[in-house]
Formats: C-alpha cells, sequence, structure tokens
C-alpha cells in the first residue's frame, strides 16, 4: 500500500556538511539571529549555543534548568527560553534551550517545539528535505 | 483510502489529554480558565521531555474533531511543585487563539533570495574554513563583514554595519570528526 503525504517547502541541502543544516532565524523582541541549525531526531529540544541566546538579549540562568543526557554519557545543563523562530518562512514559537557553557558548539533542532510542529520526509540520497508546518491545512 | 499504519507498541497519543496525570491537566486547565482563555485544551507530546518539567503543548479544541490540532502554545510544570513555571508568552497566544493564519508561508521570492544568500554564505565558509578556523564570522553572500575569537565582537560589528540577517557563526576546522549525534 503507497501512502502520499503533501508538503509546503522542499529544500535541497548541502551534502558535504556531517549533518543536515538548515539556516535559521532566531527572534526575540526587537532582536534576531541567523545561523545554522541541524536537524537531530534524537534529541528531545532545540538546544543552541549560548553566545545566540545572549546576542538576543536573554537572561540566560533565568530560563528553565534542564540537565540533558549527551551521546558520551555527560550532561549538558541548559536553560529553555521561548523564543521565535524562522525556517524557510515557517514560524515557531519554540523553547529554545541555550547551551549553560560557551564550550558547547551544537546548534540542534529536536523534537519539542520544532519537529513535533511540523511534517518531515528526508530523502537523503538526493539531499532533498520535504517540510510543512503541522498546522498547514 | 484506508490507511495502513504500523505503529509501535505504544501508540502515537495525538489525543487530548494524555498526560500522566489528571492532576496535571487541572492545573493546565485551571490556569487556562484563570486568563480567560477558552476553546483550548492541553496535549502533551508521546514521550517524556525531561526529568524536571513537562512540556505541554496547548492546542484548539474544535480540532478534535479532525484529530488534527492546532497547537497554539505551550506550557511547562515543574514536576516537583506542579507549577507553572513558563508559558508561551500570553500575547502570543491570544494571537495564536485568534489567527487564522499562523502558518503563513513567507513571499516565495523572499525565501528563495534568502535561501540563494544562504547559500553563498555557506560557501564563502567553506571557501575559507582553514583561514578562520575557529573563529566566529559574520558573512552576508560573500561579503565577510567581521571575524574575532570572541562572538560578542563578531555580533556587535555585524549590528553596527547596519546588515540585516548576517550568517553569525563559529567556523568549525574542516577535520572535524564525524558526530554520532550528540
Amino acid at each position: 500500500m503507497k501512502h502520499a503525504l503533501d508538503f509546503d517547502l522542499v529544500f535541497e541541502y548541502d551534502s558535504k556538511d556531517s549533518g543536515i543544516a538548515l539556516p535559521i532565524v532566531l527572534k526575540y523582541g526587537q532582536q534576531e539571529v541567523k545561523l545554522n541549525a541541524k536537524i537531530d531526531t534524537g534529541s528531545t529540544f532545540c538546544v543552541f549555543q549560548r553566545d545566540y541566546g545572549e546576542e538576543l538579549g536573554l537572561d540566560i540562568e533565568r530560563g528553565i534548568e534542564e540537565k540533558i543526557a549527551l551521546a558520551n554519557g555527560s550532561f549538558l545543563t541548559t536553560y529553555g527560553h521561548f523564543i521565535q523562530l524562522s525556517m524557510f518562512g515557517l514560524d515557531f514559537e519554540p523553547i529554545a534551550h541555550f547551551a549553560k557553557y560557551y564550550d558547547f558548539h551544537k546548534n540542534v533542532l529536536g523534537r519539542v517545539g520544532w519537529l513535533n510542529q511540523i511534517k518531515l520526509a528526508i530523502i537523503d540520497y538526493e539531499n532533498l528535505l520535504y517540510v510543512s508546518h503541522y498546522n498547514s491545512d | 483510502m484506508s490507511q495502513e499504519i504500523i505503529r509501535s507498541t505504544k501508540p502515537p497519543s495525538k489525543h487530548i489529554v494524555d498526560v500522566s496525570s489528571q492532576e496535571i491537566v487541572q492545573i493546565v486547565i485551571n490556569w487556562l480558565e484563570s486568563n480567560n482563555i477558552h476553546n483550548v485544551l492541553p496535549k502533551t507530546p508521546n514521550f517524556e521531555a525531561s526529568i524536571s518539567n513537562y512540556y505541554i503543548d496547548l492546542c484548539l479544541e474544535n480540532y478534535q474533531q479532525d484529530k488534527k490540532l492546532k497547537t497554539i502554545g505551550q506550557v511547562v510544570i515543574n514536576k516537583k511543585t506542579n507549577k507553572i513555571v513558563a508559558h508561551t508568552p500570553m500575547d502570543n497566544l491570544l494571537r495564536n487563539i485568534s489567527s487564522q493564519n499562523v502558518t503563513a508561508v513567507t513571499n516565495e521570492q523572499d525565501n528563495k533570495q534568502f535561501l540563494e544568500l544562504w547559500r553563498e554564505e555557506q560557501q564563502w565558509i567553506d571557501d575559507h574554513r582553514n583561514e578562520y578556523a575557529g573563529q566566529w564570522v559574520a558573512v552576508k553572500g560573500s561579503n565577510l563583514i567581521s571575524h574575532s575569537h570572541n562572538s560578542k565582537v563578531v555580533f556587535e560589528e555585524a549590528n553596527k554595519s547596519g546588515i540585516k540577517q548576517a550568517l553569525i557563526v563559529l567556523v568549525e576546522s574542516e577535520k572535524e570528526i564525524p558526530v554520532g549525534g550528540w
């Protein structure tokens, strides 16, 4: 049995990257910053470098504290803040978690607030990513 | 047309009020009522997001009929105190409830230009990776705006330049080992 899905957007990502990196814009109040973030279906949260949160004007430590397990068995402390996230013109309002320490250099789009808000399909052989907002009709 | 869905042992929970405790549901409902927000119900994702907090989506009630829930915000409840510790800003919540078009895609032409610029920026970073590895850079198209080991310097200079939406990243070394998740 075949199954069909409809998507609003298709994006050809860079095959040279170690992951699937997308250009996103984070916004908070009047501040905004454009960065690259990788899709990480294994990540519960959207997690970003502390530097970006500070640039947005967030008081990082006033966010919701979480301890996130990393693949190497260690833990990362993050602070979650409600911000706006824009990707290919689709807008989201996730809780973005910013790393406590500056030496965390990853930016990832995880399940809470991003993956659970979209429909997503990937054809990695062709470097194609199909996406729609879940709320999209 | 009937659709066969391959389910895991635990079916995906896309239905209203599937949080682990009715008490938690009641907390959210009370909070909604105290803020005079109607036709909105709590929903949780089908996994335990955190050991410290419940992350609960708020959905428009009338979407139940379509079995398609329109998420309009989120609340976070601390598991120890059972208190709401954060929520989508109230203005945004109210806007999302009343908005008929919260998922509108921006102008396709704008999106195309945005992506073309981003590809130039990615190319510039690839071309100059060895030169700037370990540094923060601000790039717009194929133009370098600022670089420094200090991110604050780069953000400041990018802001001063008046150029909107420069890509600002920490340039990784080309010899980055493959990532096995993080």
